[in-house]
């Protein structure tokens, strides 16, 4: 996109030590590119051509100069100029075949290598989600590889061609002169050495400059995103004070690496106009004393100002090449890492109907050494709605997680009609066993849409029907456009009960043979929960429902309620046999119900007994 | 356009001198710049065919004092362009920022925050380096072409006249290309914004896509957007090796005509040999110029656009803002009154024809079902939205003569998802207020039943969130912004009561801290929970943004069918414990 050579500015990105040797990194690197073999090869031609022809136009100039004018043989002027057009007609054809090849060469193994990430980042488990920041893995897939390409085809491709360039000017040079052409290079060392000291010294200012600009999008990201609480605590003066100063340091640091890049340039140039100088001293005396020709002065002058820009050019890849591998290293990561659950050999589809899920002495843990769960026995069978309550930390989500293999027990074994499920393929146990988490996440689109997510081919009509039977069809047309109310940044304008209604109507539309609610109507209203939860003992009826909630009105009607504490299942029945028993589920229900029953006594036909 | 260049120019105004410095430096550069060429033909034609070296020594000499000389010009000029554009950046960021910060809730509920961030990111950004490079670029480009221009002619009339063909050519695809191209460019900006949304949802939601399991749909939406990007990259790629190697095919072909026209005119002893070169050297600093002209358009429309998004948001009236005699109010008593309020929201009525009241350090609960406007009804007492008839007055006075500030400063939120910056515990308490004393800070965090956790922590009220592995539960968070509304004392507490994401024990703590908050203070509860609504002073139950029933929970437990049906599963089993 940015082919303007701004690599500097790139150059700020943190750099860590690598791990992998440059050699197999650029090895993998070239395997990307290698199904354009064809294309390749044909960009390396068309350079190499290009590269004769660009050197051409500066001798024939000479040759004109010497040959023909000074000879007064207007003919041969005419040929020379002929032969001047035709050079110039021929580069342009080359040089325009040749920037259309590499930068589609380009485009091409961007997109395949960022389809290959996006591919695997499908593939991996949540432990790895775990670990890494959203943020981090959108800069992977998209700068890296931006950092990438502009590094392989505006660098290495375009270098290359610099580099024919200067060889072949360097022999025409040397044929042509040889003692002159030591004259006209005599400043290449001179510039290699300013070029390496300033790109190093740019780089550290522009790292600088890269920090700083980060903390200025970070406070303003922040108080963009906080400006309620902000404006609500009347904070808005410090917000300014606070950013202005980060934006300061920014400007400090900006112009800072302004210093450095702003005495780059006039260095190189006075260093330029002193190889000339050279030249014109050298030549100029021996063109006097008739030992040069005019005509091949100005050939080499002309090579002259064209052999320093490259030189720049090349001398600078060397840095920007780092940072290419730098970001090969990190996209290889994305797209080498292994999913930590995978399908095993021969794995089977869950099946159809799901009859019964059984926990056999089921552990987990997801840091060595901090036991999230602890040989939890747990049997739920169709027809059956079962909840599982108990304090937050708990591990009631986790329970939930590994039931649809988001992660793998530690020990034991769960079975799904007495099948294993390390050994059911994961996408078809989740189609059947449909979790809806406890965030209610919703993607970009309409709300109609969302709802028939994962199950595209559902008409309008179906998903009428089925918000209907749900019950939450009058609150979904009384959003601001019904059914069609656009959902942006994951649901921006609608409240979390609204968004949970909707992502418990998607996974109900997808059909699924065990529903598992964690905490999934947290947020909605006690009538709508109410309604949604009849309407899906209704619709459920004969599947099953594992429903995991605090709020215990939710649990009351379960068939089963287990109880977990810290981990372990610690009880386990019903409502009433759980109360009969007294122990955490009491306790909990005394908690809750103590202050909804003063509240309610009202109401309240025959005086309660098991509370006191 | 203009209007907008008009007003980025009055911000680089304020450093004038500076502008002026560059002015004269760009100047000193195409100056050396456009005499060069003439010292070459000088070099080849005098000093070289006289074959006295001393005069060679000099020309060289003073090239190579012209160099050193443009080499100062260029630095200062380069650096005093970054600094007027960074200082005009800072300015306009601080600006731009400023006026977000005055903007209403209603602004920011349509806004997207990306947009936001990058309005004060990328469009600055483009401004800055609009005037910092491209500004003066320009007036380096245009001063060198007119210098060039003049001393070519000077070298040779009729030769010059002839190249003089060539402008229009290399002119027409200077201009013709930005606006091919500059569609292309927009559009593949466009996309890649899009791509990144892409990746970035699939990324914030995988726990969601791996429930769901579809991770296929995922990767052909991906594939979708990513194949439009590759075909618009590929067709900017096709137009730029079209359009691009054009204008050197014009100078080459431009240069062998001089070759031809200017050798035979060299053989005919009109023209020397070193005017023909300079001439050469010339054309490429006159045509040079002209090709940059389409580049430097694109870039400028660019900037354009960008302020022109800037200016928007500045421009947009903060909807809440003091009116002219707003006063200040201290020591209130907190009695709060809504006088047949009504207020639409995108033109869509939200609250209509509420009248309620709660005097000094009351408790009313507000109850109805979600999206009903019990939170809308409680944002129109800190002024987050105006009212759009009637009045909301807090001591009598309405609430739009005193200064928002100072209405604010009475007044305590504790919303339903509480947002918790990445900062330290004590900064998410105070908001960076460095007036309360630790004593205070530490009563508040007590008050929220908070100080316990906070003090396991090794670094307690310094522990930055996020870092090491501090993270806070759905509780946590709560207790945090109740302590942050607990230390300012306020007279008035407007309260989201949500205890979704909490468990029964958590929940037993976060009232008991909410307790102490609400101790005499006059307080609006929104509230799911029978319990809470049973302790306020007065319950008005809402329905569709109208006040269906207002009193004490028990005449409206008798009364109110639909009350009773609102909290009828809470009802239900506070009772069947019997």
């Amino acid at each position: 996109m940015q082919r303007m050579g701004m690599w500097m500015i790139r150059l700020g990105e943190d750099e860590v030590e690598r791990r992998l040797p440059d050699g197999y990194l650029i090895r993998r690197m070239l395997g990307y590119a290698a199904p354009y073999k064809g294309r390749i090869t044909l960009a390396v031609l068309l350079t190499v051509v290009g590269a004769a022809f660009g050197v051409s136009g500066p001798y024939l100039l000479g040759v004109a100069i010497n040959d023909f004018i000074a000879n007064k043989d207007v003919q041969g002027l005419m040929w020379v100029s002929l032969a001047y057009a035709g050079v110039v007609v021929a580069d342009w054809a080359f040089g325009s075949l040749r920037m259309y090849v590499t930068a589609w060469l380009g485009d091409r193994v961007v997109t395949d290598i960022r389809r290959m990430m996006f591919e695997n980042l499908q593939r991996l488990s949540l432990s790895y989600f775990r670990r890494r920041q959203v943020g981090w893995l959108i800069s992977r897939v998209m700068s890296d590889v931006n950092t990438v390409n502009m590094v392989v085809t505006s660098g290495l491709l375009t270098s290359l061609n610099d580099l024919l360039m200067m060889g072949a000017m360097l022999v025409v040079m040397f044929v042509l002169n040889f003692w002159l052409a030591v004259v006209a290079i005599l400043v290449v060392p001179l510039v290699v050495l300013a070029t390496w000291w300033f790109s190093s010294r740019a780089r550290v200012s522009f790292r600088d400059r890269t920090k700083k600009m980060a903390s200025v999008s970070s406070e303003i990201e922040q108080s963009i995103t906080g400006i309620r609480v902000i404006q609500a605590f009347g904070r808005e003066r410090e917000a300014q004070r606070s950013f202005e100063r980060v934006s300061e340091e920014y400007v400090d640091a900006s112009l800072s690496a302004a210093r450095v890049t702003s005495s780059f340039r006039p260095i190189v140039e006075v260093l330029e106009v002193f190889g000339t100088s050279l030249l014109l001293i050298v030549g100029g005396a021996w063109v006097s004393s008739g030992a040069l020709m005019v005509g091949t002065l100005v050939t080499f002058m002309v090579y002259s100002s064209r052999f320093f820009w490259p030189v720049r050019e090349i001398t600078m890849l060397y840095n920007s090449l780092q940072e290419a591998l730098a970001a090969s290293e990190r996209i290889l990561e994305v797209i080498d890492t292994e999913p930590e659950i995978k399908d095993p050999q021969g794995a089977v589809d869950a099946p159809a109907e799901i009859r019964e899920a059984v926990f056999e002495n089921v552990s987990f843990e997801y840091e060595r050494g901090t036991p999230v769960l602890r040989e939890v026995n747990l049997i739920a069978k169709a027809g059956e709605a079962v909840a599982v309550v108990g304090p937050t930390g708990a591990g009631k989500t986790t329970l939930a997680s590994l039931l649809v293999k988001l992660y793998l027990p530690t020990e034991g074994t769960i079975r799904i009609n007495g099948i294993d499920i390390a050994r059911i393929r994961k996408e078809s146990l989740r189609r059947r066993v449909m979790m809806v988490p406890q965030e209610p996440f919703l993607f970009s689109g309409t709300v109609m849409d969302n709802i028939r997510y994962a199950n595209p081919d559902m008409s309008e009509q179906d998903v009428f029907t089925a918000a209907k039977a749900l019950g939450i069809d009058g609150r979904m047309r009384r959003l601001e456009a019904g059914y069609n109310t656009e959902v942006i940044e994951g649901g921006v304008g609608l409240s979390t009960g609204e968004k949970q209604l909707i992502s418990i109507a998607r996974a109900f539309l997808a059909n699924p043979s065990v529903l598992v609610l964690d905490e999934a109507m947290s947020s909605v209203d006690p009538d709508s929960e109410q309604v949604v939860r009849s309407a899906m003992q209704r619709l459920m009826k004969g599947r099953m429902v594992i429903i995991i909630a605090h709020r215990l009105s939710t649990v009351v009607t379960a068939d089963k309620i287990c109880v977990i504490e810290e981990g372990r299942i610690v009880q386990e029945g019903t409502h009433e046999e759980l109360l009969r028993q007294g122990g955490l589920y009491r306790e909990l229900y005394e908690t809750m119900v103590g202050a909804e029953r003063e509240a309610s006594i009202p109401l309240a036909k025959h005086s309660p007994d098991s509370a006191n | 356009m203009w209007s907008t260049l008009l007003r980025v120019g009055r911000y680089a105004k304020r450093y004038w001198s500076y502008v002026l410095l560059s002015g004269v430096m760009v100047l000193t550069i195409s100056g050396t710049e456009g005499l060069s060429p003439l010292i070459t033909k000088f070099v080849i034609d005098t000093a070289i065919s006289s074959g006295d070296f001393n005069t060679l020594l000099m020309f060289v000499a003073l090239l190579l004092g012209m160099a050193i000389v443009r080499g100062v010009a260029r630095f200062v000029t380069m650096y005093v362009d970054s600094y007027v554009s960074n200082r005009v950046g800072f300015d306009l960021r601080s600006d731009l920022f400023r006026s977000l910060q005055y903007q209403s809730f209603a602004f920011y509920d349509k806004a997207r925050t990306g947009q936001l961030i990058s309005r004060l990111t990328s469009d600055v950004d483009e401004i800055e380096r609009f005037l910092g490079w491209m500004v003066p670029f320009f007036f380096i480009n245009l001063t060198t072409f007119l210098i060039s221009l003049v001393m070519m002619f000077s070298v040779d009339f009729q030769l010059s006249l002839v190249s003089l063909l060539s402008f229009p050519l290399v002119l027409l695809v200077a201009t013709k290309f930005p606006s091919v191209i500059g569609p292309i460019h927009d559009e593949i900006r466009r996309t890649y914004g899009h791509l990144t949304a892409t990746v970035q949802e699939n990324l914030v939601g995988v726990k969601t896509v791996r429930s769901l399991a579809c991770e296929q749909k995922e990767l052909l939406k991906f594939n979708s957007v990513a194949g439009s990007l590759l075909d618009l990259s590929i067709e900017g790629d096709r137009l730029r090796a079209l359009f691009l190697p054009l204008m050197s095919l014009v100078l080459g072909i431009t240069t062998a005509y001089f070759v031809l026209y200017g050798g035979q005119e060299a053989i005919s002893g009109r023209v020397s040999i070193g005017s023909l070169v300079a001439l050469v050297g010339y054309l490429s600093m006159v045509l040079n110029p002209i090709r940059m002209f389409g580049f430097m358009l694109e870039r400028s429309r660019r900037a354009v656009a960008g302020a022109t998004r800037i200016f928007e948001i500045m421009g947009t009236k903060a909807a809440v803002a003091d009116r002219p005699n707003a006063v200040e109010i201290t020591g209130a008593r907190g009695q709060v009154s809504f006088e047949d309020v009504s207020f639409s929201y995108a033109g869509q009525p939200a609250v209509e024809k509420v009248d309620l009241w709660a005097r000094p350090g009351e408790k009313i609960a507000l109850v109805g079902r979600t999206g009903s406007g019990k939170t809308t009804i409680v944002n129109l007492i800190p002024r987050f939205y105006d009212v759009t008839s009637g009045r909301v007055t807090i001591d009598g006075t309405d609430i739009r003569d005193l200064k928002v500030a100072s209405l604010r400063r009475l007044i305590g939120v504790v919303p339903q998802e509480p947002f918790i910056f990445p900062t330290t515990l004590r900064d998410n308490i105070t908001l960076g207020d460095r007036s309360y004393t630790e004593e205070q800070v530490i009563e508040a965090a007590k008050a929220a039943r908070i100080y316990d956790f906070v003090s396991s922590l090794p670094k307690g009220l310094d522990t930055t969130v996020g870092e090491m592995g501090v993270t806070l539960s759905g509780g946590q968070r709560q207790r945090i912004a109740i302590a942050r509304a607990a230390v300012k004392n306020p007279r008035i507490v407007l309260l989201d009561d949500s205890t979704s994401s909490v468990d029964v024990a958590t929940e037993k703590e976060i009232e008991v801290a909410l307790g102490e908050l609400l101790r005499g203070r006059t307080t609006f509860i929104i509230t799911h929970r029978l319990a809470t609504a049973s302790r306020a002073d007065r319950v008005v139950m809402v329905d569709s943004g109208k006040v269906a029933a207002m009193g004490k929970h028990e005449d409206l437990l008798r009364k109110s069918k639909a009350y009773r049906e609102l909290f009828a599963d809470q009802i239900a089993d506070g009772a069947s414990e019997g």
